[in-house]
């Protein structure tokens, strides 16, 4: 019980410390307790969380009858159950309708912030990237990456996106050297150099 | 009438106050960037960026003019910086790679020594505010918030009375925190020198890596849109490619030359890269914590854009590139 008490507490610090509203002593208690493997999924998570619901500013954008087409769709598909249950046990059947219901009520809440007053084209994060640029990626090749929902080394091949292109890290690399920015000040990585071998 | 005196009086009272603090907590920038520099303290910071989480261990000298700082990662691979004033040595104990160089960036985070006050003034909103406590250390907070949607804003924390600065977080428009460093522990006062020495005291069998990069002033590429407070720093020609490290592990791509330039407005920087397009490449957006990241194919071109800045001054820039012939 105490344990319990005690990990919903460490929680409850981590997800102050990502928020920037710990206190001293409980960014400590958060920074050891991130170097246990359960509260770094635990942190994940809550950036997962905090990216979906607060961030609004990327320039993305989906089209402006997605509402209508979801909404119609929604009414002429006649989903059969039984095909979609019959694979489960019985007791999971009630899971994945609470598991509907709560998606269903995160579209209702979400997809307000996401739509314009006047029905024109409004951003939505984290769904396809596009721009006004002619050249600046498009629908079809621009995969816009949240902060943190996945490691650039966890990420599987098949997922089309530039952390697999090893350029990164050289142009953020050679970015930070010039720049004045605060990982600048503490990081002296660099990225273009050539390379000798041997005795300097 | 009453009520139209009493505006007037709030107005006479509450302008000069926020006149104020605005010049106090530029003033204290000013001190800010002079104590890191300036005095002796060592500690342990965290970076947060995204939900990158590392921390490093700091020791920082100022004696008699002359300033030495070791910095070790605590995380990760093994990485040891040690700086005497602008010669960096960085050591890399897996790979066996030595790099001297001489630091670039003078202007360490907050950079507005070299900016015109004035001009900071016109895009952001400067705020002393409360005393708060981080890593057993009083500090005074100062809030920067942006007048528009192409800057993020910034929360620093000065420590009372040394001024370095104990806390520096990047917050978006709905305040949301997108980095920030922290000191977990902090003392002030002379170090011990041996501390600044690094344990590999024999590295003549370790590879030895320098920077490749010229300076030039006219290229011929230039960004027409650039934001009001911004401008050019640098514009350099540069390798990229081989030999810089891969946080993933992939291979690295074939050494190739680009151009970089480095547009700032004191507080936000953003670096553009142009390059024939001679590798392979991926389009895209990325956004790491305060860090966007663009890439795309203009022409015969590649362009990439790098910065701690939001998407919308990204798309910005990416949207008023041009050559132009000389």
């Amino acid at each position: 019980m105490d344990l319990n008490n005690n990990k919903s507490q460490i929680q409850e610090q981590i997800s102050a410390f990502m928020d920037g509203e710990c206190q001293s002593h409980e960014t400590s208690v958060a920074l050891a307790s991130l170097r246990q493997e359960a509260y770094q999924k635990d942190w994940e998570i809550y950036h997962q969380i905090g990216d979906i619901l607060k961030s609004n500013e990327m320039g993305i954008r989906v089209s402006e009858d997605f509402n209508s087409r979801l909404n119609a769709r929604l009414r002429t598909t006649e989903p059969d159950p039984h095909k979609i249950f019959q694979f489960l046990p019985k007791h999971q059947h009630l899971r994945i309708v609470y598991a509907l219901a709560a998606m269903l009520t995160l579209f209702a809440i979400l997809i307000p912030r996401f739509a314009g007053n006047d029905g024109a084209e409004v951003a939505a994060p984290y769904l396809t990237a596009q721009f006004t640029s002619a050249n600046f990626p498009s629908h079809s090749d621009a995969t816009l990456i949240a902060a943190g929902q996945k490691d650039v080394s966890t990420r599987s091949d098949s997922e089309p996106d530039m952390l697999r292109d090893p350029l990164i890290d050289s142009y953020l690399a050679a970015h930070q050297r010039y720049s004045s920015s605060m990982v600048s000040a503490v990081e002296y990585e660099t990225g273009p150099i050539i390379l000798e071998t041997g005795k300097r | 009438m009453k009520i139209l005196f009493s505006i007037l009086f709030l107005l006479n009272v509450l302008v000069p106050v926020f006149a104020d603090e605005t010049v106090g907590a530029q003033a204290l920038l000013e001190k800010i960037q002079a104590a890191s520099k300036n005095q002796s303290y060592a500690g342990i910071f965290v970076l947060q960026n995204g939900n990158q989480l590392s921390s490093s261990r700091i020791i920082h000298s100022y004696e008699a003019g002359d300033e030495q700082e070791k910095i070790e990662k605590l995380d990760g691979l093994r990485r040891v910086y040690v700086r005497r004033n602008d010669d960096v040595i960085s050591y890399q104990p897996d790979t066996r790679i030595l790099r001297s160089e001489k630091r670039q960036s003078q202007d360490m985070f907050p950079a507005v020594l070299s900016f015109n006050n004035r001009s900071l003034n016109d895009h952001y909103v400067f705020r002393l505010a409360e005393v708060a406590r981080v890593a057993g250390v009083d500090c005074r907070m100062i809030l920067i918030q942006p007048k528009d949607t192409m800057r993020y804003g910034y929360r620093l924390c000065a420590a009372i009375p040394s001024n370095l600065m104990v806390l520096a977080q990047t917050a978006d428009l709905n305040n949301q925190i997108l980095e920030q460093i922290a000191f977990t522990s902090l003392n002030f006062g002379p170090v011990d020198s041996r501390n600044l020495k690094v344990e590999y005291q024999d590295t003549s069998a370790w590879k030895s890596v320098h920077d490749a990069v010229a300076v030039t002033t006219e290229s011929g590429w230039t960004v027409n849109n650039l934001p009001a407070g911004f401008r050019k720093m640098r514009e350099v020609r540069r390798l990229i490619g081989a030999g810089a490290e891969s946080v993933s592990g992939s291979k690295p791509a074939e050494l190739h030359e680009v151009l970089q330039m480095v547009f700032s407005d004191g507080l936000a920087s953003v670096s553009v890269f142009i390059e024939p397009v001679s590798v392979a490449h991926r389009a895209g957006v990325v956004r790491q914590g305060a860090t966007t990241i663009a890439g795309f194919q203009s022409g015969n071109f590649w362009v990439t854009l790098v910065g701690e800045v939001p998407v919308a001054l990204i798309r910005l820039l990416a949207d008023s590139i041009e050559y132009k012939a000389k």
